[in-house]
């Protein structure tokens, strides 16, 4: 136990390579539970409404990353 | 099923407490069992995830990283566990680098970097791109339990309400 632990917490983890992207969606997944949780009279109400979130937010952070591509794209065009 | 209103002072503090102790918990002693259990799996899982990829040692340390230490202690009990084998694995780190105390990075460059150097050789150094994401989980954790944190101690002082819940209905009665 304690070596597993050690293992797992002492010694830092290797990120694959590529991951780090992928690592935005267990994260998105957390904030929309509990951020859905926090507005929920019970559990029961929670999937869906963390779905709807959890998709609002992707579509969000991905609509972002492509208006800041696009602006670096223009920039790159005109300066 | 919610307990009964009481008196709510007490008992917002005692879930407030609970929830900053362990995530969920205040949920989970108020009666609100699901909730209490999705709170605990949202907040637990990010919070050990930033823990795996940033090693205990540099990714929660009040002294070497205090802004991410200041959003952790939303997690508080999590992060007194975790700053605790810190402080452990830094005392070996400072004897194996000949120092008395962490040195300040601005004022003391090379014996900072021989801090480092240590701590890398004893392989408790995580670096790009591991650190970056150990940085994000541990913060978005702590600060997710400070919702959590919140929301119990509405809960508690609404007899089972959520957070928002005046908000809702005001929106849901002008709809």
């Amino acid at each position: 136990m304690k070596l597993l632990l050690g293992l797992l917490f002492v010694h830092p983890l290797e990120l694959p390579s590529g991951a780090r992207l992928w690592m935005l969606l267990p994260l998105v997944a957390c904030v929309a539970t509990v951020y859905r949780a926090t507005r929920a009279r019970s559990a029961r109400e929670l999937p869906r409404a963390t779905i709807i979130t959890f998709i609002q937010i992707v579509v969000g952070m991905v609509a972002i990353a492509a208006a800041f591509y696009l602006v670096h794209l223009a920039a790159r065009h005109y300066f | 099923m919610p307990k009964a209103r009481g008196d709510t002072t007490g008992k917002s503090i005692a879930a407030g407490l609970l929830s900053w102790l362990l995530p969920g918990a205040g949920h989970w002693w108020l009666g609100h069992r699901g909730l209490g259990v999705v709170c605990f799996v949202a907040v637990t899982l990010p919070y050990l995830t930033g823990l795996a990829f940033g090693g205990v040692l540099s990714a929660v340390n009040p002294r070497t990283n205090r802004w991410l230490f200041l959003a952790e202690i939303g997690a508080g009990g999590y992060t007194t566990a975790a700053a605790l084998v810190s402080q452990s694995l830094e005392r070996e780190v400072l004897r194996a680098a000949g120092l008395s105390r962490v040195p300040d990075q601005a004022r003391m460059p090379q014996e900072y970097l021989s801090y480092l150097e240590a701590a890398t050789r004893a392989g408790y150094m995580s670096y790009y791109p591991q650190s970056d994401v150990a940085t994000i989980y541990l913060a978005t954790a702590g600060l997710l339990n400070v919702l959590v944190i919140l929301d119990a101690v509405a809960r508690a002082s609404t007899g089972g309400l959520p957070t928002f819940h005046r908000e809702l209905l005001t929106a849901r009665e002008g709809a």
